[in-house]
């Protein structure tokens, strides 16, 4: 892709924002955030009415080939949904889907600095002790998020569901994407997919809207283990609020190595966490239907990179290293679902 | 190969963590700590990679021969063995037993007599035998 520069950054704004002069842009670096979207942050600078403004930005751009089908007007639409809804997420500033300015769609949103996502340093042992906080924050936000009515939110965005058929449209989904990425037979997906069919979870308690990705790595916190803010919701969607507990409960992305779910918490403090922020009760056999809809999710996103990877005269190394580290852990997580380990 | 495959990658693997990825920052060093972690990957799994593949399609081969024999409809003929022992060839056998294997597994799921549970927990000892063997070290399960 071409690399995007200062310069062009900056004559890019000058015409969009007619209203700012003097614009500066500096320190324009890529950071290494989102697998499916390139990711960088700069220092802003111009004038406008009320005076001078100096601001860190951050910038996301759509490559030609992702792991996710999703689009800059999808992410951009679902944070704004849940801006100043109880829920913590960066402002977002400004959409450009033409993707002849910077060779892909971008979004720019406001860079919250000084703060931590490493799913890997709270693994480390001075963090043993802010674990619980870490906890409170990454259930509590899921919870409320869970408690949104989707009537009141502005989701027109999204594809329609329903409590009613939510599970299997997200199985037919996810089923399909692992078709089209084609990588070869998945005796153990399948089998699980069969299983699934055969084994419906209940409806929804409600219909939610599902962040898609809520793990450890997607969100910003500070030096005391408090949560700052829910990062990357490209997957955003009208769903199961049982889907985000169960993504957040994968035991490919338990980066302890151990029973602590997403590196951060046992399974039942988890869910404690969850049923009293969003009100809602955990039935645990639908929860257990979605962690195993949620691992046939995982291979999918995992082999849909393998085909990127392949695909791209520029392959992103993320996508190859994912499918190597992670496709056998995702298998071995169904065999524990199904009670074949 | 003299040092071993094996030896030189775990090597080279070091050797950007300790070395090379110190100096980056960013988007460059998460790149050359991954390429160091599949560098440790295929260390892991090169030398072993055949001997897994020969063993696990004798028994593929097993499974789907017995589940032909039940269910004629379902398998027509076996794939051919791979004609020599590179990893490719070997991969290419295997991907052809395991497609095989699912549609055998989906007929034993709908069988439910004994000789059809007995063949399903046997594709399912394979399956946890093969995701066993493939266990990366650096994986979180």
């Amino acid at each position: 892709m071409k690399p995007i520069t200062e310069d062009d950054l900056a004559r890019y704004l000058a015409t969009r924002m007619t209203s700012w002069s003097g614009i500066r842009i500096s320190n324009l670096t890529r950071l290494p955030m989102g697998a499916s979207r390139e990711t960088f942050r700069f220092d802003l600078a111009y004038s406008d009415d009320e005076g001078r403004h100096e601001d860190k930005i951050i910038l996301r751009r759509d490559p030609p080939e992702s792991n996710v089908d999703s689009d800059r007007q999808h992410e951009y639409n679902a944070y704004r949904a849940v801006y100043q809804r109880g829920i913590p997420v960066p402002r977002m500033i400004l959409l450009e889907e033409d993707p002849r300015h910077f060779d892909g769609a971008i979004s720019l949103a406001e860079d919250l600095r000084g703060y931590h996502n490493s799913e890997y340093q709270i693994q480390e042992p001075q963090w043993r002790a802010r674990l619980p906080k870490l906890a409170e924050g990454l259930w509590t936000a899921m919870g409320k998020l869970a408690a949104l009515p989707c009537d009141d939110l502005d989701v027109g965005f999204m594809k329609p569901s329903s409590a009613a058929t939510t599970a299997m449209q997200e199985l037919d989904y996810w089923e399909a994407t692992l078709d089209a990425a084609n990588l070869g037979p998945e005796p153990i997906a399948r089998a699980a997919i069969r299983w699934m069919r055969q084994n419906p979870p209940p409806p929804a308690q409600k219909l939610a809207m599902v962040h898609g990705d809520f793990r450890a790595g997607n969100f910003l916190y500070d030096d005391a283990g408090e949560l700052i803010a829910v990062l990357d919701w490209e997957m955003a969607h009208l769903g199961d609020p049982l889907e985000d507990l169960a993504w957040s409960m994968a035991r490919v992305l338990s980066f302890g190595k151990d029973e602590r779910r997403s590196g951060v918490a046992p399974r039942a403090d988890a869910i404690r966490i969850w049923q009293s922020a969003s009100g809602l009760t955990v039935d645990p056999a639908a929860l257990h239907w979605w962690e195993l809809a949620m691992c046939i999710k995982g291979q999918a996103i995992w082999n849909t990179g393998v085909a990127a990877w392949t695909k791209s005269d520029d392959p992103q190394i993320i996508y190859a290293y994912a499918a190597w580290w992670l496709h056998n852990s995702q298998d071995r997580a169904i065999l524990e679902l199904m009670g074949k380990l | 190969m003299r040092p071993t495959v094996a030896a030189a990658l775990a090597d080279f693997a070091g050797k950007l963590r300790r070395d090379i990825v110190p100096q980056l920052a960013g988007f460059n060093a998460s790149n050359a700590g991954m390429m160091a972690e599949m560098l440790d990957m295929a260390a892991e799994q090169w030398d072993t990679a055949a001997d897994k593949l020969i063993g696990e399609n004798v028994r593929l081969r097993d499974v789907v021969r017995r589940g032909a024999v039940m269910f004629p409809h379902v398998v027509n003929a076996l794939p051919p063995q791979a004609g020599d022992w590179r990893v490719s060839s070997l991969q290419a056998e295997n991907e052809a037993l395991r497609e095989m294997l699912i549609a055998v597994h989906v007929a034993v799921e709908l069988a439910h007599d004994d000789e059809a549970a007995r063949l399903e927990a046997d594709i399912w000892a394979i399956l946890r035998d093969g995701v066993e063997a493939r266990r990366i070290v650096s994986a979180n399960f």
